[in-house]
């Protein structure tokens, strides 16, 4: 009976899968789930979009407000993300305040839009030192089977490419915002990062856009971030160890995914400006 | 009602009348008596069974696998967490043969290791954390926990690692073996007939 | 805003609807993996998520376990976004503890209880666009997930609103029409037995009108019952082929 063995000994059951390099999903060591994106579907949001990989589902809504440009920095505008787990999302989330993992999952898309990866902040603003768009990115996790930062970057960039704003311009020398609120526009210097989790077990299996329970079985975690051909961003939290060779690895693998995602991007959002 | 009407595949919902509770009706699973009616309490399908004593029994089988708590009596199977010479902490996996979404939390205190010299248990020698066990469901305990009991022959260690790794095979009842290094391990082992231990774990006995 | 406006001479409601007209809904249950039940339902603009966990142990502090019933846990919470203006807080507010009271309360009355004693059973909502109703569609949404959880229920629940403008009685209210200052009945029923479970009224109208305003709601109630009763034997048929396919 397979349900009760991977109760009782769930590493055991897992270990059994990997020996015949095989997943209990059916999937091939690296092989990644089924991605879908829809874009557009919130009308109360600036710009949202929900991405689906494999289980993991995630939402995120922009919401776009005007403030001052912080003063160090007069000429960028700011992307707040916020992800959250709501206790919806899993039976091991408890309610409360965010915890662990929303928190380094938030950090992590912080790291990204402060390091210019994301977009170029100048181009949100609107008048240096005065005024600046704000956009809150709230990342909503509404089924979490693994892979969160995945979701979570995809239905990002997603949705600053849905992104719809009134155009506002700043009036010199009446000192105010003019706007108008039937035109509005887009952005379109939003940059295509695509991060790839792969899941690390002991004995030097890799496995690649792995689900909850995976990453719960595995010694280590890696993600990687890539653009295009080239590499923004690499995150390894402690765990078990990785060699050169296995890194050359994952990066091509992210490289495949990274061109699956991007045509899914550009195919979710012609299909929602068509709508419009 | 004749053969025909029950082949029908019959759908009904929460709260959906089935028919009048009477001597020859009884409710089964998935339905409760209103208002001297069998009314279904789940969205599913109606399975009619004719019984011995020529009454039918009325049930309503919903898509998913009924969900259980463990209740006074039954055969459960659980994971030693935690064990003090007083007691050993349990996480409850399955309840007779359904597996439980989540764990629930169980207590086996020392004098209910087994059913003889109880003064005698020593739980170092009878469990240890990470064990898979078989136990009976004694009464719901205090609000923190289920108390478990292990006292028959059929109830105890069922699965257990060695300190090297590698599952151990019963040699008499209170001793188990590691196949590779033949070190021996003190347990309270459940009297499994070793070609059906996979089969005993699922149904619970 | 006046009456005037939500009513046009011709009968027809601001979003071109019949006073007793409702609103479209869209309803999936079973769409994530994790949950033990859930649902997705839209009436007209207003979207909600809702999923179910459990019977399960009771989790946080013990004190909440009842010995020969389960607990049953709710939690409503409005995403930032739902909403023209961005909320700050999903959850945790006086509105949204108001809002999860109520519906524990709801489905305490409804879920057999008795069946699962001192266990908890986690009814989590989520709002993710807002066009009022929101309550509504949260507790039908909820009764959905808990069917697909195959949590036993004495009845279904649901749920419906009704305003009054112009002395005509409006079904399942929108956002325009709510903020336009009309009143709002909110009615939860359990549909078999017709018993009221809920029931909540903002604003003031003439007791006369009461009676009418009251039915209008229960039978808007009763429509989205046999609405959403065949969406669960579809749901029912589809998962039934499915698995004689396998």
């Amino acid at each position: 009976m397979a349900t009760d063995h991977k109760t009782l000994q769930p590493l055991e059951f897992y270990k059994t899968f990997l020996d015949r390099k095989s997943r209990p999903d059916g999937r091939k060591l690296l092989e990644f789930r089924k991605m879908t994106l829809n874009a557009g579907s919130i009308g109360t949001a600036d710009g949202s979009a929900i991405v689906k990989c494999g289980n993991t589902t995630v939402i995120c809504g922009i919401k776009a407000e005007l403030a001052a440009p912080e003063r160090e920095e007069p000429s960028k505008g700011f992307i707040i993300p916020n992800v959250t787990l709501p206790s919806l999302c899993s039976s091991q989330i408890k309610s409360g305040p965010p915890g662990e993992t929303a928190q380094a999952a938030t950090q992590f898309i912080a790291e990204l839009v402060n390091n210019n990866i994301i977009m170029d902040l100048e181009t949100l603003c609107i008048k240096v030192s005065k005024w600046a768009w704000v956009l809150h990115c709230d990342l909503l996790c509404i089924n979490l089977d693994g892979s969160l930062l995945d979701a979570c970057v995809m239905a990002l960039v997603a949705a600053l490419k849905n992104l719809k704003l009134p155009i506002v311009s700043y009036d010199e020398e009446m000192d105010k915002l003019i706007s108008n609120p039937d035109e509005k526009m887009g952005f379109d210097t939003i940059k295509q990062p695509v991060t790839s989790t792969f899941s690390l077990f002991d004995n030097g299996i890799l496995i690649s856009d792995p689900t909850f329970e995976e990453e719960q079985l595995a010694a280590g975690l890696t993600s990687i971030t890539m653009e295009g051909t080239s590499v923004t961003h690499m995150y390894k939290p402690g765990g078990c160890t990785l060699d050169e060779k296995q890194v050359k690895k994952l990066i091509q693998q992210s490289e495949l995914k990274t061109k699956e995602v991007a045509r899914l991007i550009e195919e979710a959002c012609s299909s929602s400006i068509a709508e419009r | 009602m004749t053969n025909k009407e029950s082949d029908k595949c019959l759908i009904c919902t929460p709260g959906q009348r089935i028919c009048l509770s009477d001597n020859q009706y009884i409710g089964g699973a998935g339905t409760y008596t209103r208002q001297g009616y069998i009314t279904s309490c789940l969205a599913g399908v109606v399975k009619v069974t004719s019984q011995h004593d020529k009454r039918i029994l009325i049930e309503v089988r919903s898509g998913k696998e009924q969900t259980v708590v463990p209740s006074a009596g039954d055969v459960v199977t659980a994971r030693v967490t935690q064990i003090n010479p007083r007691w050993a902490r349990c996480a409850i996996l399955c309840v007779k043969d359904i597996v439980l979404a989540e764990p629930f939390r169980g207590q086996l205190r020392k004098e209910d290791v087994r059913a003889t010299e109880k003064d005698r248990v020593e739980m170092y020698k009878c469990f240890r954390p990470n064990d898979i066990i078989l136990a009976r469901v004694l009464s719901l305990g205090d609000a923190h926990s289920y108390v478990l009991s292990t006292a028959e022959n059929e109830l105890g260690v069922v699965i257990a690692y060695s300190e090297e790794g590698t599952p151990m095979v019963p040699v008499g009842w209170q001793e188990m073996q590691c196949p590779k290094t033949y070190v021996k391990e003190l347990r309270k082992v459940a009297k499994v007939l070793p070609e059906t231990i996979s089969n005993e774990n699922a149904t619970g006995v | 805003m006046s009456g005037n406006e939500l009513l046009s001479d011709q009968g027809l409601r601001i979003d071109g609807r019949k006073p007793n007209e409702l609103r479209r809904i869209r309803c999936s249950l079973g769409i994530f993996s994790q949950a033990d039940g859930s649902a997705y339902l839209e009436q007209g603009n207003t979207k909600v998520l809702a999923a179910v966990y459990g019977p399960h142990e009771i989790r946080g502090s013990k004190s909440k376990a009842l010995h020969d019933k389960a607990f049953v846990n709710c939690q409503y919470s409005t995403a930032t976004f739902s909403m023209g203006e961005r909320k700050r807080r999903p959850r945790g507010d006086r509105k949204s503890t108001e809002m999860s009271t109520h519906l524990e309360e709801t489905f305490a009355a409804a879920i057999r209880t008795e069946l699962y004693p001192r266990s908890q059973i986690d009814i989590f909502v989520e709002v993710l666009q807002a066009d009022g109703g929101n309550y509504t569609a949260c507790v039908n949404a909820a009764m959905m997930a808990l069917v697909d959880a195959g949590v036993p229920l004495k009845d279904t629940v649901v749920s419906c609103t009704a305003s009054l403008v112009k002395d005509v009685p409006l079904v399942d209210v929108n956002h325009v029409e709510r903020s336009g200052g009309s009143p709002e009945l909110v009615v939860s029923i359990l549909p078999h037995s017709g018993e009221i479970v809920y029931m909540s009224l903002t604003q003031r109208f003439h007791i006369d009108h009461l009676s009418k305003v009251l039915d209008t709601a229960i039978k808007g109630c009763k429509d989205i019952g046999a609405i959403l009763n065949e969406i669960m034997k579809g749901h029912l048929t589809k998962l039934d082929t499915s698995l004689q396919a396998s």
